[in-house]
C-alpha cells in the first residue's frame, strides 16, 4: 500500500533548521575552548564543559522555579494547577545540579544565568498586596507578576518555552548522556507549556 | 552505536503505528481526531528513521505483520491508555537515539522526544518529571 505524502509543516521545519545552525556554532565553540583536537569526536569532550552546562542548566531551572514562586504568591488560586509543575521544575534543578558534579555551584548560590527571555524574580520578593491587583512594583531586573491570573500563566508559559527551545538548541555541543538528561527536561518544559495554556 | 539506536527507534515507530491503528478503532468520538493526527504523525517519523538508517548504512527492520499488546483494548478508555503507553515508550526509544547522535540526528531526536512527551501528557492529562528516563520514574 503506498503511503501517503507527509504533510508540508514549513513553521517546524524552519525552526529545526535555525536551531539545528544554532547548535553547530555552540558545538564548534565548545570544541574549541575545549581545545580538542581536529580528530576528537563530542565523545572526547572533556568533562568541565558538559559540567558547565549542566550547572547552568540548574540555575536555569532554579529561576524558573523561583518565577513559579512568585506568581503563586501573588495568585494563590492556581495553586493546585501550578505547584506539581513549580515541582518538577525544584526537582530538575536538583537533578542537574547532583550531575553537574560537587564542583558545580548549587543552584540556589549561583547566580542566574542572563537570558533577556527568562526572567528570574527573587523567591523572597515581597507579593504585591491583595488589595492592588497587577500592581507589581516593575524593577528594571524583575518583570511585575501580572494581576490577572490569565496572563501570569502566560509568562510562565512564555518562560517555560524560551527555556526549553534554548536548551534544545544548546544539545549538540554536549556529551551524549548530558544531552539526554537536558533533552528530558526540555521535553517537560513543552509538556508544561502544553499543560499551563490547555484551558 | 547511533545505527542501533536508531533502528530501536523504528522499531518503536512501526509498533506505533500499528498501535494507532487498534487506538483509532476504539478510542471514542471525541479524541478520534488526535488519534487519527498522532497516527499520522508517527507514520512520517517512520519514514524518516528508514531513510535515516539508509542514510547510515544500514537495512531497514521492517514492520512486523501484529504486535502483542500490552493489555486488552476492549474499550476507549483502553485506547486512550493505550496511546499514552506508545508515546512513553516511543519518549524511551528516543531518549537514548539523543544520547546515541550528533548534530542534525541528535536535534531530530530531541524533537522528537518532545513531541511524545507532549502527546503522552495530552493522553494521561498530565506529565512526568523526565519524559523518556526510565532511571528517572
Amino acid at each position: 500500500m503506498p503511503l501517503p505524502p507527509s504533510r508540508p509543516r514549513s513553521g517546524p521545519r524552519r525552526r529545526t533548521l535555525l536551531a539545528s545552525a544554532a547548535g553547530t556554532a555552540a558545538a564548534l565553540l565548545a570544541a574549541c575552548s575545549a581545545g580538542s583536537s581536529p580528530g576528537g569526536s563530542a565523545a572526547r569532550r572533556t568533562p568541565t564543559a558538559d559540567q558547565r552546562a549542566l550547572s547552568r542548566a540548574a540555575a536555569d531551572s532554579a529561576g524558573l522555579a523561583a518565577l513559579y514562586d512568585a506568581v503563586l504568591a501573588v495568585h494563590p488560586g492556581l495553586q493546585a494547577r501550578l505547584t506539581p509543575l513549580r515541582d518538577t521544575v525544584r526537582r530538575h534543578a536538583e537533578v542537574l545540579a547532583e550531575r553537574a558534579g560537587p564542583a558545580a555551584p548549587s543552584p540556589s548560590a549561583s547566580a542566574p544565568s542572563p537570558s533577556p527571555s527568562a526572567p528570574v524574580p527573587s523567591p523572597s520578593a515581597p507579593a504585591p498586596s491583595a488589595s492592588a491587583p497587577g500592581a507589581a512594583a516593575p524593577s528594571a531586573s524583575r518583570p511585575a507578576v501580572p494581576g490577572e491570573e490569565k496572563q501570569a500563566l502566560r509568562l510562565v508559559a512564555d518562560a517555560e518555552r524560551d527555556l526549553a527551545g534554548r536548551r534544545g538548541r544548546e544539545l549538540s555541543g554536549l556529551g551524549g548522556e548530558p544531552a539526554r538528561l537536558l533533552a528530558s527536561v526540555a521535553a517537560a518544559g513543552a509538556v508544561h507549556v502544553y499543560l499551563l495554556e490547555d484551558d | 552505536m547511533s545505527l542501533e539506536a536508531t533502528q530501536a527507534a523504528l522499531r518503536a515507530e512501526h509498533a506505533a503505528v500499528y498501535g494507532y491503528g487498534v487506538v483509532g478503532g476504539r478510542v471514542g468520538d471525541d479524541r478520534r481526531s488526535e488519534a487519527r493526527e498522532a497516527f499520522e504523525a508517527h507514520r512520517a517519523r517512520r519514514d524518516a528513521l528508514v531513510r535515516a538508517v539508509r542514510d547510515l548504512g544500514g537495512e531497514p527492520t521492517a514492520a512486523e505483520a501484529a504486535y502483542a499488546l500490552p493489555f486488552e483494548v476492549p474499550d476507549g478508555e483502553a485506547a486512550v491508555r493505550l496511546a499514552a503507553e506508545l508515546e512513553e515508550r516511543l519518549a524511551g526509544v528516543y531518549a537514548d537515539l539523543v544520547r546515541a547522535g550528533r548534530g542534525e540526528r541528535r536535534r531530530a531526536a530531541a524533537d522528537a522526544l518532545r513531541d511524545a512527551a507532549v502527546r503522552a501528557a495530552r493522553w494521561r492529562g498530565g506529565g512526568v518529571a523526565f519524559p523518556g528516563l526510565a532511571e528517572m520514574a
